[in-house]
């Protein structure tokens, strides 16, 4: 599942998994718009509804924290 | 009759000194203090002997920016805002134009400004304020030699040669737009703003001066909320923000991560107002869904005429697929679409949009070239010397009477005999259910129109989707699936990086 969330985003935008901070919607790194894609994408591949109320930067700090958020969709999910 | 906006700001002191004019992430001003301040960097402007001299604002975002905006209105001098985050090369190119007689800025950015080209002075905003010194007979004596043709603002826009063009207004430009957006929308101190726009984008000149006007608040909302929709909205509700005029991107982001369900806002929200780009209706209409009470107006104008002018109240449905009118003239403001042969339009002849006002910018600055170029004796007036400005901006009227944004006039291409507009083909594809953003360019050498989109759609299945919207010969010959669409500075989708992949 890891493997999978993380191909998608990466697949995605690929600035996400070079990144090394913690912190990366705060520092720019990715836009209002890069954050569409990468839910937009992630609800495709997944075929689930994600949340608006989970689309904030804790959630996005890296693509740990973008894994961890999905593991607890879909974990909730099945 | 006012020759300085800072006028405004001495009565709305007087009627509401207490009250919070403006209010970023770390801290809030009121009108009283605002003054103040501003005041304090007026005196020391002045006691610098500066009048009519252009003035750099090297500041973080927020409130301390419009307290020297304000500094330099008083003593008739002229702001220029540089942003922190903005690259080297194009502040040096900036300073080259400019050459600012000062910078406002802090301590602690002073060493970060040192890198640049330059070698003048400096004002730290904090030694000012804090230090209480105000001059207000001296700082008087400045603003009343000032009279309301001289410059307020100069705004940077990308020029097509790589050297960024200085926008200049003055302050009469500002206070006849001011008095139409307050008028317009009614706006008074009971009404508060949540600004968006950067400061160095002339969308925030609504924000800030209908502000200081009527003595309204405006809430500066920190940047990276716009990536978070339901904190967004939590905190328009939490502020108690009533009017927003943002760009359509962050307004789309909403639609999109389909927010409102999460967050209320029937009773904060009242007006939504837009400008910068086009507003499609697939995402307008999802807020109108949710938010059927609000007033929605669509704006329209290039920096050049100060912000905007001409504007479109939303008063009927519009399907997905239609494009929303830029709609009519604001008040004392004259739309001119003139055709190749530089008379006026007939039916829904297509033409360029015109502007002729009080609201012209006075030119580029320090550049008459370019000035010449753009700011032409209006061709329907040959008895006296009359400026309109030419938007390059292609447009044509509907049923209504009210103008319909077609595309850039450089925009327009020739394709196997045809006259095609590119924007015409990118409103038929943004309606299309999975694209958010897409654009449209042709590619000279090879003949083909490439339709960049943000979803991965095979060209049959696009070709399908607009085939009742334009006629065939408007199809793209290629599809180029961009899973991150570039945005320059602005917001806006960046061409030239498109461009760069042909």
């Amino acid at each position: 599942m890891r493997e999978k969330i993380i191909a998608v985003v990466e697949d995605t935008n690929p600035e996400v998994s070079k990144y090394q901070g913690n912190d990366m919607m705060r520092e720019g790194v990715i836009d209002s718009f890069e954050v569409i894609d990468i839910v937009t994408a992630l609800e495709d591949e997944f075929d689930i509804e994600i949340d608006a109320s989970l689309v904030v930067a804790d959630n996005f700090r890296n693509m740990d924290s973008i894994v961890e958020m999905m593991e607890g969709i879909l974990g909730s999910c099945s | 009759m006012k020759a300085n906006v800072t006028y405004w700001l001495d009565r709305t002191a007087e009627l509401y000194p207490n009250k919070t004019a403006f209010a970023d992430a770390k801290k809030s001003v009121t009108f009283d203090q605002m003054r103040k301040q501003a005041l304090g960097i007026a005196t020391e402007l002045t006691r610098r002997n500066l009048f009519k001299k252009p003035v750099a604002v090297f500041l973080e975002k927020g409130v301390d920016v419009l307290v020297s905006f304000m500094g330099a209105a008083y003593s008739v001098n002229f702001y220029s805002p540089i942003d922190v985050d903005m690259p080297a090369s194009r502040v040096n190119k900036i300073l080259e134009v400019l050459e600012p007689e000062v910078v406002i800025t802090t301590g602690e950015l002073q060493g970060v400004f040192a890198e640049y080209d330059y070698n003048g002075e400096f004002l730290l905003f904090e030694d000012v304020t804090t230090s209480g010194e105000i001059d207000e007979a001296a700082v008087e004596l400045a603003r009343r030699k000032g009279i309301d043709t001289d410059l307020l603002y100069v705004l940077f826009t990308s020029g097509s040669t790589g050297i960024p063009k200085g926008v200049t207004i003055n302050h009469r430009a500002v206070i006849d737009y001011t008095d139409w957006v307050t008028e317009t929308f009614q706006i008074t101190e009971e009404d508060s703003f949540g600004n968006q726009a950067p400061f160095y984008f002339d969308n925030s000149i609504l924000d800030i001066y209908s502000t200081i006007k009527t003595g309204a608040t405006c809430y500066i909302i920190p940047k990276e909320l716009f990536s978070q929709p339901v904190p967004l909205l939590e905190y328009l509700k939490d502020h108690r923000i009533n009017t927003i005029f943002w760009v359509p991107s962050a307004l789309i982001v909403v639609a999109k991560l389909r927010a409102f369900k999460n967050v209320d806002l029937t009773d904060t929200l009242k007006r939504v107002l837009f400008c910068g780009e086009v507003m499609p209706n697939k995402q307008l209409n999802a807020w109108r869904k949710a938010l059927p009470d609000a007033l929605y107006a669509n704006l329209y104008g290039p920096t050049e005429i100060t912000d905007a002018c001409t504007y479109y109240i939303v008063d009927r449905e519009f399907a997905d697929d239609e494009p929303l009118p830029i709609g009519i003239p604001m008040a004392n403001t004259d739309i001119l679409v003139l055709n190749d042969k530089n008379e006026l339009v007939t039916g829904d002849e297509v033409g360029e949009l015109c502007v002729r006002g009080t609201s012209l910018s006075m030119g580029y600055y320090k550049n008459p070239e370019k000035t010449k170029e753009a700011f032409v004796q209006n061709p329907l007036n040959n008895a006296v010397p009359e400026l309109i400005y030419r938007t390059g901006d292609l447009v044509k009227y509907n049923e209504y009477g009210e103008i319909i944004y077609l595309a850039r006039k450089d925009f327009q291409i020739k394709h196997m005999g045809h006259r095609i507009e590119l924007g015409e083909i990118e409103t038929a594809v943004s309606a299309i259910e999975e694209i958010t953003l897409c654009c449209c360019l042709y590619d000279t050498k090879r003949q083909k129109i490439v339709l960049f989109c943000d979803a991965d759609l095979s060209k049959e299945y696009i070709h399908e989707k607009i085939s009742k919207l334009v006629p065939e010969y408007m199809f793209p010959n290629r599809i180029v699936y961009m899973e991150t669409m570039p945005i320059n500075a602005n917001g806006k989708i960046d061409r030239v990086k498109l461009k760069e992949l042909l």
